[in-house]
């Protein structure tokens, strides 16, 4: 329908102004993306020479003494995630079911405002307490301690991912389980989280890759080692910490050494992440945790 | 008819009901630890504690301030930097790339991946290559053009406010961008639909209906991404200078609330401990606030406010 | 179809944790042999230097020293030493050197492992005093107020286990374009000036006074940047002592020296945490000095951006310190009058000590010893031992593996005092040692 005496077109300063704006939106995306390409090709370039076989299972050596390895820091770090996992994912499961389930009860209000708190707390903080309560009254410094403060990181992560992915599941499917007559703990457990468990999975992904990365609550608990630990209630070397040490000191084999490690934590950490996002799919609202 | 819960039922209820209490119990017992390990100093101190512009351990002369701004500047900073680019990238894969899902999802990815670096590496990319990149490509120039201005009156380190700002900033863009992405694909089509309709342009929609009506979700992103900001740790404190400084010279080192717990708390003793602790309460504190203050925004964007013209 | 991507993602997650859990437990234990009575290193102090890396004192970075030293142990029917583990943590002077020490005492004693964390000297104290590490170690021996700090009832023993030297490092591009080299003269005085901020140019009459004319011409306009430690540090400990006693006016501003000294504000400073961190931020930056800890510029073979200068000592001479003059001033400083080990070490300095002396013509002016801190009375007997052991072993036999590295081995009368102070450490009131 043709109206011949209305203005037509847009005025050529809106034109201009949506272009400049589109321009401008994407020097920020080039901007955003640039620091993430030069960290990655950084790492991969200054640590790439100091990757081997050997130096994957050796042992670290003296400051100017080639050779050393990080087999003691990337089977500490494992160790201290692991102890950290096993704390943190029960209670965080059952947390998040619990807000999600009884999600009108007043404990769940409340212990839902509580793992808010938890997730805004900054990591050296909870390093902080675990080095009082902990490491004070044990007189150690100790794998366990540090699994502790990493536990105290991965806790309001899965907690919060938990009870999200499971109040996606319809209530069509709690009602009809219920209608055929199952009872409430076999709904939960049987249905309801069958349902969400990629989101599970998610949360606890992203909260194992999340403790992993973590150095200040490490520092302050599990002090540091050159030889395997011989229990978890031994200090212990972990990769983060052993970059911070590393790479800030004056040595050019420990700081190859540094970026080395650098790359082994971060192609864990990639791969724990893009595990998440290919294995879970883009449909999941609450896959993106916000700490 | 069952009158009667089936056991199974109550046990889980226990169960579930222990891992909600303990959560509260932690938080609880950080807040009561942290508040005891900082009595001493509280008593000692008082309120000069916050408005005193020295740390001298070695002579009892201890005050947070130089710390707090520290902490408030360095989040400045990035929020400054990292915001307005957080929100253009949330915009281009939400508006620019509807027709593109494929694309937009696989640079969401790209850009969350800067989440997955952890600190320590930011730090020590940080020192190796962006300060000597900083200091010679952004903060001498700067010095020499714009020296007039006090924000960038100093002679130019690298170890300083301003780097410690870029890292900030780059730390907290997936953050921001991830929140602000998901807010925006809650804004319903017919919003902009609806302008379209008018003869809007593509900028225009956005700027006039999209935005508007995710305001709260964004301030809220943007909130949230100070609140990371102000706990961050280990990049800050590889590239801060670590010297307690109050000025507005963005090119003078400085250090901030993290930053001397990180530093100072494995040597501190007596009341010098209790004091490090205290700065890790005021630090709680802050995070606190902050955080709340996000998630009330974002609680308040997506429960559909309208938004009034 | 999305649950197989699950289960492939679970089985692979379990089977990294199951691996890595079985290379933890099969590394674990090939790193710790069952003991062997014979293999024991003697529990008694028998003085037996049996290692001699190489090491001609130079005043430029050597290229590694000889770190394979394996000292053969006098055998000697000995009590024999339960597996144990030390925990140490203390300052970043002696680092380096507990780096060569581990491996080496590994090697004769198998069955014990020592872990050592270098947080700073004062956090070194902190950890001791809060019992949560097995030994402490220091470069400022501890001070009235932190004795009356430990834990009623227990005494600490302090041990001197080698000594280094603090020298100023910079990094410093001359005039011509080439890095200045190692070998710029400065006093105590223009030290205490620079880090006051009364300096604050390389080009500075004050510096180009102490330089020969050729080198004083090549001194560019660069402004100075001042880098110290932000972290208690018995390094720097050493080097403010040395500070104040070179300049009133440096003693007046900051005071006595400590662990973590006052620094004044000079215009322009960096704090790091750590000898390697000051070092870390030195040689980034054109025009930087800061006091470090010899051993750090030693161990960086081949890096071409830190340098030290000499230090005028007391006689007048300018000394580019290395394992002599180091030696010189230990001889000279701490030859008589030290502690027993369950007294009191405040105060004990030998930089105080050869300050002033105008005949000492090779000593190196800031010199420190490291002490290791111990309780003398010991919870555990495995533990006690194993420390005992240690101890006995590095002041006995570790003492010439760090020379190459700028630590100098004690002279006889120290080892003397530290074994006599090994002889004070009990179990249950009777000595480990006998």
């Amino acid at each position: 329908m043709k109206n011949s005496t209305l203005p037509t077109g847009i005025s050529l300063w809106r034109k201009i102004l949506n272009k400049l704006m589109t321009v401008l939106i994407i020097v920020t995306v080039v901007l955003a993306v640039i620091p993430l390409l030069l960290i990655l090709g950084d790492v991969f370039i200054r640590g790439a020479p100091a990757i081997s076989i050997g130096f994957l299972t050796k042992l670290p050596t003296a400051p100017n003494v080639p050779g050393g390895g990080i087999a003691n820091a990337i089977v500490g770090s494992f160790t201290m995630v692991g102890i950290a996992s096993l704390i943190s994912v029960p209670i965080g499961v059952g947390a998040g079911i619990y807000f999600s389930e009884w999600s009108s009860s007043k404990l769940s209000t409340v212990s839902g405002f509580m793992n808010d708190v938890l997730t805004g707390f900054p990591s050296i903080v909870l390093g902080l307490f675990v080095f009082v309560v902990i490491v004070l009254t044990t007189k150690q410094f100790s794998a366990f301690a540090a699994g502790v403060a990493l536990s105290l990181v991965m806790l309001p992560i899965i907690a919060r991912t938990t009870s999200e992915s499971l109040k996606l599941v319809p209530t069509t499917l709690r009602e009809a389980s219920l209608a055929l007559g199952i009872p409430r703990w076999k709904t939960v457990l049987r249905i309801v989280i069958n349902t969400g468990k990629n989101g599970l999975l998610t949360g606890i992904l992203l909260a194992v890759a999340r403790a992993t990365g973590e150095t200040a609550p490490i520092l302050l608990t599990a002090s540091t080692s050159v030889y395997f630990a011989k229990s978890i209630f031994q200090p212990t070397a972990s990769l983060t910490v052993l970059i911070y040490n590393y790479g800030t000191s004056a040595s050019r084999i420990w700081q190859t050494q540094a970026w080395g490690a650098a790359l082994v934590l971060i192609l864990i950490m990639l791969g724990l992440n893009l595990l998440v996002k290919f294995t879970v799919g883009r449909h999941l609202s609450g896959s993106r945790v916000e700490t | 008819m069952r009158f009667r819960l089936p056991r199974g039922d109550t046990i889980l209820k226990i169960v579930l009901v222990a891992a909600a209490v303990f959560i509260i119990a932690i938080v609880v017992g950080l807040a009561i630890e942290l508040y005891l390990g900082s009595a001493q100093s509280i008593r000692t101190f008082g309120f000069s504690f916050l408005a005193g512009t020295k740390w001298l351990p070695t002579q009892n002369v201890l005050s947070a301030l130089p710390f707090i701004y520290g902490t408030l500047l360095t989040s400045a900073i990035a929020i400054v930097i990292g915001f307005p680019i957080s929100l253009g990238v949330a915009v281009f894969i939400s508006e620019k790339l509807k027709s593109h899902q494929n694309f937009g999802y696989a640079l969401g990815t790209v850009v969350d991946l800067l989440a997955a670096v952890p600190s320590v590496i930011y730090g020590l990319w940080g020192v190796f290559v962006l300060i000597p990149i900083l200091r010679d490509y952004v903060e001498v120039p700067l010095h020499k053009s714009l020296g007039f201005i006090p924000l960038f009156s100093g002679n130019p380190f690298g170890y300083d406010f301003f780097t410690a700002g870029v890292i900030l900033a780059i730390m907290i863009i997936p953050t921001m961008s991830a929140v602000t992405r998901d807010v925006l694909s809650v804004v319903p089509n017919s919003q902009r639909e609806a302008m379209y309709s008018l003869g809007a342009t593509d900028w225009e929609v956005t700027q006039k209906s999209v935005l508007p009506y995710a305001r709260s979700g964004i301030f809220g992103a943007f909130v949230l991404g100070l609140g990371r900001a102000f706990g961050e740790t280990m990049a800050v404190t590889m590239v801060i200078g670590n010297i307690p400084n109050i000025t507005t010279n963005l090119f003078s080192a400085g250090a901030t609330l993290s930053s001397l717990i990180a530093n100072e708390f494995g040597e501190s003793s007596g009341v010098y401990q209790s004091a490090v602790i205290e700065i890790g309460l005021i630090l709680f504190f802050v995070a606190l606030l902050v955080n709340f203050l996000a998630r009330f925004l974002l609680w308040r964007m997506t429960r559909g406010t309208r938004v009034k013209n | 179809m999305k649950s197989t991507y699950i289960i492939i993602a679970a089985v692979v997650v379990i089977i990294i944790v199951i691996g890595g859990v079985f290379a933890y437990m099969s590394l674990s234990s090939t790193s710790t042999p069952s003991p062997t009575p014979t293999a024991t290193a003697t529990a008694t102090p028998i003085h037996s230097p049996t290692s001699s890396p190489t090491s001609s004192p130079t005043s430029h970075p050597t290229s590694s020293p000889t770190v394979t030293p394996t000292p053969t142990p006098v055998p000697t029917p000995t009590p024999t030493i339960s597996p144990a583990t030390l925990n140490g943590a203390g300052g970043t002077l002696v680092a380096p050197l507990m780096s060569v020490w581990q491996p080496a005492y590994q090697q004769v004693t198998p069955q014990i492992t020592v872990n050592y964390n270098p947080v700073g000297s004062g956090a070194g104290i902190t950890q001791f005093t809060q019992q949560v590490v097995d030994f402490g170690e220091s470069d400022a021996p501890m001070t009235a107020a932190q004795y009356s700090a430990l834990p009623s009832g227990t005494t600490a023993l302090t041990i001197p286990i080698s000594a280094s030297a603090v020298v100023p490092a910079y990094n410093l591009k001359l005039v011509n374009g080439s890095a200045c080299q190692n070998g710029l003269n400065f006093t105590g005085t223009v030290l205490a000036n620079i880090f006051l901020g009364t300096i604050t140019t390389w080009n500075d009459p004050a510096i180009q006074a102490l330089q020969s004319p050729s080198v004083a011409a090549q001194l560019p306009a660069t402004a100075i940047t001042t880098v110290h430690r932000s972290d208690g540090s018995g390094t720097m400990f050493a080097f403010v002592d040395f500070l104040g006693k070179s300049s009133s006016t440096w003693l007046s501003t900051v005071g006595a020296s400590s662990t973590s000294p006052s620094w004044p504000s000079a215009p322009a400073q960096i704090a790091a945490p750590k000898n390697a961190g000051v070092a870390g931020a030195i040689s980034t930056k054109d025009g930087a000095i800061g006091p470090l800890e010899i051993a750090y510029i030693l161990e960086n073979t081949g890096q071409t951006s830190v340098f030290y200068g000499t230090v005028q000592n007391s006689a007048g001479t300018y000394v580019l310190a290395n394992v002599t003059n180091i030696q010189a001033a230990l001889d000279a400083g701490a030859s008589v009058g030290l502690p027993a080990g369950n007294a009191s070490w405040t105060g004990t300095s030998i930089i105080d000590n050869i300050y002033g002396n105008t005949t000492a013509t090779t000593v190196y002016p800031i010199v420190t010893m490291t002490y290791a801190l111990v309780y003398q009375t010991q919870n555990s007997i495995t533990q006690g031992a194993a420390i005992v052991n240690f101890m006995s072993w590095i002041v006995n036999s570790g003492q010439n593996l760090g020379t190459g590295l700028g630590y100098v081995p004690l002279p006889a009368n120290i080892v003397a005092v530290d074994n006599a102070t090994l002889k004070l450490v009990t179990y249950n009131g009777t000595a480990i040692l006998h």
